[in-house]
């Protein structure tokens, strides 16, 4: 299961791409990622065994 | 007058272009400071550019028809700000594609449209140019992120206009402000010279009165024939069974539903489809469009951070975070989706659903007022948010193409249909929307501030 990040971690995750958002934010973005992450990690469970990688819409 | 009326008008003389771009100067004049649906006016340019029309040798179908575009495409020698202070400044050099397809139609671009900040979000309700404020009821948000264009089409301020839409941003505009958008196929509109949200599901669409209108645009925008031919029979129409129950105004499907027995009691057949994995498509769809829009701001994220609204600076933010991983699984999982679409609506010409499953939202005190539901304000946008991805996202993710028709009124607000096509069957959603139309008159109905 996906571990939400806690604002420390965001904080110098971000301050790594050279990003500097406030206490607040952090704190919106992590009340965000603890829906969305989860929602995303159970995503898998709809690849059957074999699925192909990437692939682009089909062209018309 | 409709897009198809106003050319027919200019091409037999009973208007010259400078008498068509007049007039809705002359609108945007009258009405525009009640609704802020523009952001620039080119009045001395299009009025000069209808003088040269007058003149012009060759006249294409959109000849001396006034339009307007959502400032996130490039009008040479316009600013495109995207509703963001970022961009303050930004003249264009040279027109996005889809302008310049428009200009060499004939029409006369007259202004720019007011959008969400940098097309993110479904309530243009920008920081920096302010709010652009719904003709049916100027306390309401109308919808985006291409909301000054549904705004000035319904106010009629001009015939039809051109939005973006990514994850829901022409029809929601369509849906809130009661006239007809069109979501082209995922690739059917040339972007460039358009200030990219997210690639992967980017588009170009037109927004106008009716379907008539929205196939002559298209066809243009796309470089091919979409003339809406209003007749059903032969249109197999798939009801989406599960977007008309739960989590939605129970008096909106309730019109959704009228809607699609005026499509059989004119011919359609009809029948339900239950699509796979619906309720999926709005957290792939976000899995793609958040890392992608990032991507897209970063270096803005490093040196203007301060500049971007609070709510777009959110999600820009939240994008950081996605993991690679999760991208991946999401590109791979739409084309299960996508897949599983397509068998479910094997042998249907259109799928029928909702638009939204709400009426535009109040603002109030300098806010959108969303069901706090619990949680921060923040989330409770998340949440709205979500409710509309949950109609909006799944036609973006797999790349068919919908035409939202206004299909009744709830509590004096308009609501909206939307029909989707295959993948590059924009012609079947457009008959069936010209179909729809011939039998009702929802899009002809105008807001009191128009008349």
């Amino acid at each position: 299961m996906t571990e939400v990040p806690s604002v420390g971690e965001l904080r110098a995750a971000a301050a790594r791409q050279g990003i500097e958002p406030d206490e607040a934010e952090l704190a919106a973005v992590r009340e965000f990622l603890a829906v969305f992450l989860p929602a995303v990690e159970s995503l898998g469970e709809l690849l059957p065994e074999g699925a192909p990688g990437p692939a682009p819409l089909p062209p018309e | 007058m409709t897009v198809a009326g106003l050319a027919r008008a200019l091409r037999t003389g009973e208007l010259s272009p400078l008498e068509a771009v007049e007039r809705a100067l002359a609108r945007v004049r009258a009405l525009d400071g009640r609704l802020n649906a523009f952001v620039a006016v080119r009045a001395e340019e299009a009025l000069r550019e209808a003088e040269l029309a007058a003149r012009a040798p060759e006249r294409g179908p959109l000849w001396g028809v006034p339009l307007a575009v959502k400032d996130v495409l490039d009008v040479a020698g316009t600013a495109t700000a995207a509703g963001s202070r970022i961009l303050a400044g930004n003249v264009a050099a040279e027109d996005s594609e889809a302008v310049a397809r428009l200009r060499r139609a004939g029409a006369i671009v007259v202004g720019k449209l007011n959008t969400h900040e940098f097309a993110y979000g479904p309530t243009t309700t920008s920081e920096h140019f302010g709010r652009a404020c719904n003709p049916w009821a100027l306390d309401r948000v109308c919808g985006g992120s291409s909301g000054g264009s549904g705004a000035a089409v319904a106010a009629r301020l001009v015939p039809g206009a051109l939005g973006t839409d990514t994850a829901g941003s022409i029809r929601i505009p369509a849906a809130f402000c009661g006239v007809t958008g069109v979501r082209p196929s995922t690739g059917l509109v040339p972007t460039r010279g358009m200030t990219p949200l997210s690639w992967s599901v980017d588009t170009i669409g037109p927004m106008a009165r009716d379907a008539a209108d929205c196939a002559l645009l298209l066809g243009v925008l796309a470089g091919r024939d979409f003339t809406a031919d209003a007749r059903p029979r032969e249109l197999t129409v798939g009801v989406v069974e599960s977007l008309f129950e739960g989590d939605l105004d129970p008096r909106i499907a309730a019109a959704a539903r009228s809607a699609v027995d005026a499509l059989r009691e004119a011919g359609a057949a009809v029948r339900g489809v239950e699509l796979p994995h619906l309720d999926r498509a709005g957290v792939v769809q976000q899995a793609l469009q958040f890392p992608e829009a990032t991507a897209i701001h970063l270096d803005w994220l490093r040196t203007s951070l301060a500049d971007y609204g609070a709510d777009v600076r959110g999600r820009l933010l939240a994008g950081l975070f996605v993991p690679a991983t999760a991208y991946v699984t999401a590109l791979r999982v739409r084309g299960v989706i996508a897949a599983g679409f397509d068998e479910a609506a094997a042998g249907v010409d259109c799928l029928a659903a909702p638009t939204l499953p709400v009426v535009a939202p109040r603002f109030e005190d300098g806010k959108v007022v969303f069901d706090p539901g619990g949680g921060s304000p923040a989330l409770a946008e998340n949440l709205f948010r979500q409710s509309l991805l949950r109609y909006t996202a799944p036609w973006s993710l797999v790349g068919r193409p919908v035409v939202s028709v206004p299909c009744g009124f709830v509590d004096g607000l308009p609501v909206g249909l939307s029909l989707v096509g295959r993948r590059f069957g924009e012609a079947a959603a457009l008959r069936a929307a010209a179909a729809f139309q011939r039998v009702t008159d929802w899009h002809e109905r105008e807001p009191p501030l128009a008349a």
